[in-house]
């Protein structure tokens, strides 16, 4: 029991490990958060697409010595308006949008970091994520960004949820939903640049979307699967830190391993559960068969 | 706009020279006028195209008005204060979102509740008296998607009914249902009559809307016959409306069939 709890308390000896497994609790609770309004909104691609889309913001602060928070917080942002002009009028579908917008703003991304001859090490540092390397002041940053988006959808949640389900009842209530369709997206990129740091841009989506896919086969109402899935992003985070501290694996593999693995042991225990009421062992079967 | 204590000739719902469509398409509707008084039911009828869904969508809000003017108890209905109850075809709400029928009654309450992430007693207690009044009182708690198609419709008239509004517009309600889930519509819409709510209902059903109306409108971009079943649904009428693809049947009941005249022969060897 006490090797158990040393193994568990040795890491927090560090100032960085001390750190990191703070920042990975927050993102986690956050994404998963957010990601939950994503998944009954369908927008996983949109997510895909933004945290690609804040690589030129990234891009531009790590080779001027920029803030990377002010910078990829400023390119997601950019995105996420774009693609709601763009599809203002429906003459471009949202898909379509993204999927430009998207593809654009990577490439400048890439044309910009290519700039610096440490190219390969930094857009590693950006697609994988960088945990052990945040500091007081990145802490900082998401404490209070963090706690923004978290109280946005805490007033909103109630919009949200009906301009998610059924948007034509939002325009009948006369909600305005136009800005709570473009606050849903910037919230979303404020998380993505938020969570940047601890697993990258490559691996951002799982954060987003496993736990509250997770969390949507476990429950029937909007409200608990907020709440399911934030903890269950919280224990990911948890969980994948000392996978990762333990093993050596990095961070951001860790974690998204672990939501997926309890992703797929929900996703087979309700297949299971499902097919055994469908057969159910009180069945009698048919006489001369 | 609240549900109001009207008298039956006090026009609720006045449409005058209204010209609308979607801004990304020609304008499907042009010169419409017609005049809903408090407590009347309506059945709009028309081909498909028609106009029928961007007449109510206009009214409700949906849907951009071009021209003319749109009256719910004397006051524009773009004024930010008038309320008009949308019934939605069920397919049109996404059926995978998790929340329970008792929510979704809910959100037609959220005027004036919106700025609480969570929903005051009174509002809870609301949408259960509502759900009673449809007698869905037992699958308050059950998931929106894990129902039968006449329940949902019935929850979404529960749903506009909660926004106080005493005019409702209903977009083909009965599109895709069995018999056992029409009778459950059939029911509420009864329910609705004698709350003497107002109702605008679009419907492909001429035996139903011949049975079950006093009055129908039949619309091809404008009002092409409006008045009781007997005079509108006459061949010329509906020759005018739907070309010639279509013409009224007498069966022996008395209820009038318009169909596909390809299919005469089929209904006349029965």
């Amino acid at each position: 029991m006490t090797e158990i709890l040393d193994a568990l308390l040795e890491p927090l000896s560090y100032g960085f490990a001390q750190r990191s497994l703070l920042a990975l609790i927050l993102v986690g609770f956050l994404s998963a958060v957010v990601g939950s309004f994503m998944v009954v909104r369908g927008l996983a691609f949109f997510g895909d697409a933004l945290a690609h889309a804040v690589l030129p913001g990234v891009a531009v602060a790590y080779t001027t010595g920029g803030n990377l928070f002010v910078g990829g917080l400023g390119a997601g942002i950019l995105a996420a308006l774009t693609i709601v002009f763009m599809t203002r009028d429906r003459k471009v579908k949202e898909d379509t949008a993204i999927g430009i917008v998207f593809v654009t703003m990577f490439a400048l991304g890439i044309a910009i970091i290519s700039i610096r001859p440490s190219y390969g090490l930094d857009l590693a540092h950006i697609l994988f994520g960088s945990i052990s390397g945040i500091d007081d002041t990145d802490l900082t940053y998401m404490v209070l960004l963090g706690g923004l988006v978290l109280l946005s959808i805490l007033v909103f949640y109630k919009q949200l949820i009906i301009v998610c389900f059924d948007p034509e009842l939002g325009q009948v209530l006369r909600l305005p939903v136009a800005f709570l369709r473009a606050l849903l997206l910037v919230l979303v990129a404020v998380t993505i640049v938020l969570s940047l740091r601890a697993v990258g841009l490559a691996l951002m989506l799982a954060l987003l979307l496993t736990p509250a896919a997770t969390a949507r086969l476990l429950t029937k109402r909007m409200s608990h699967m907020v709440w399911l899935a934030g903890l269950l992003g919280c224990a990911g985070g948890v969980m994948g830190f000392y996978l990762s501290w333990w093993t050596n694996v990095p961070p951001g593999s860790a974690i998204v391993l672990e939501l997926s693995a309890v992703f797929g042991l929900v996703y087979a225990g309700r297949a299971l559960r499902q097919r055994r009421r469908r057969t159910g062992p009180g069945v009698p079967s048919m006489p001369g068969r | 706009m609240t549900r109001s204590n009207n008298a039956p000739e006090t026009p609720a719902l006045m449409v005058r020279e209204l010209g609308a469509g979607y801004p990304w398409a020609p304008r499907t509707i042009d010169q419409l006028n017609f005049t809903l008084c408090c407590g009347e039911c309506v059945a709009l009828v028309g081909p498909n195209g028609a106009g029928k869904t961007t007449l109510l969508k206009s009214i409700a809000g949906l849907i951009p008005i071009d021209t003319g003017e749109v009256l719910v108890h004397g006051i524009d209905c773009r004024h930010r204060e008038v309320q008009v109850g949308f019934i939605p075809q069920r397919n049109a709400v996404d059926q995978n979102f998790p929340v329970t029928a008792h929510d979704v009654v809910m959100m037609g309450l959220a005027r004036g509740n919106s700025w609480l992430p969570w929903w005051p007693g009174m509002v809870r207690q609301r949408a259960l008296e509502l759900l009673e009044l449809f007698q869905l009182g037992e699958i308050a708690h059950q998931a929106f998607g894990e129902l039968s198609a006449g329940q949902q419709q019935r929850i979404l008239i529960a749903r506009a009914l909660a926004q106080e509004s005493d005019i409702l517009l209903l977009d083909e309600p009965f599109s895709g249902v069995d018999v056992a889930a029409a009778a459950e519509i059939t029911s509420a819409l009864e329910t609705l009559r004698e709350q003497g709510i107002t109702m605008l209902m679009a419907t492909h059903d001429m035996v139903r809307a011949a049975r079950d109306f006093d009055r129908l409108l039949l619309l091809r971009e404008t009002v092409v016959a409006d008045g009781p079943p007997e005079e509108v649904l006459r061949p010329d009428l509906l020759h005018q409306a739907y070309g010639d693809s279509a013409s009224v049947l007498p069966l022996k009941d008395g209820v009038l069939h318009v169909a596909n005249p390809r299919e005469h022969a089929g209904l006349h060897d029965d």
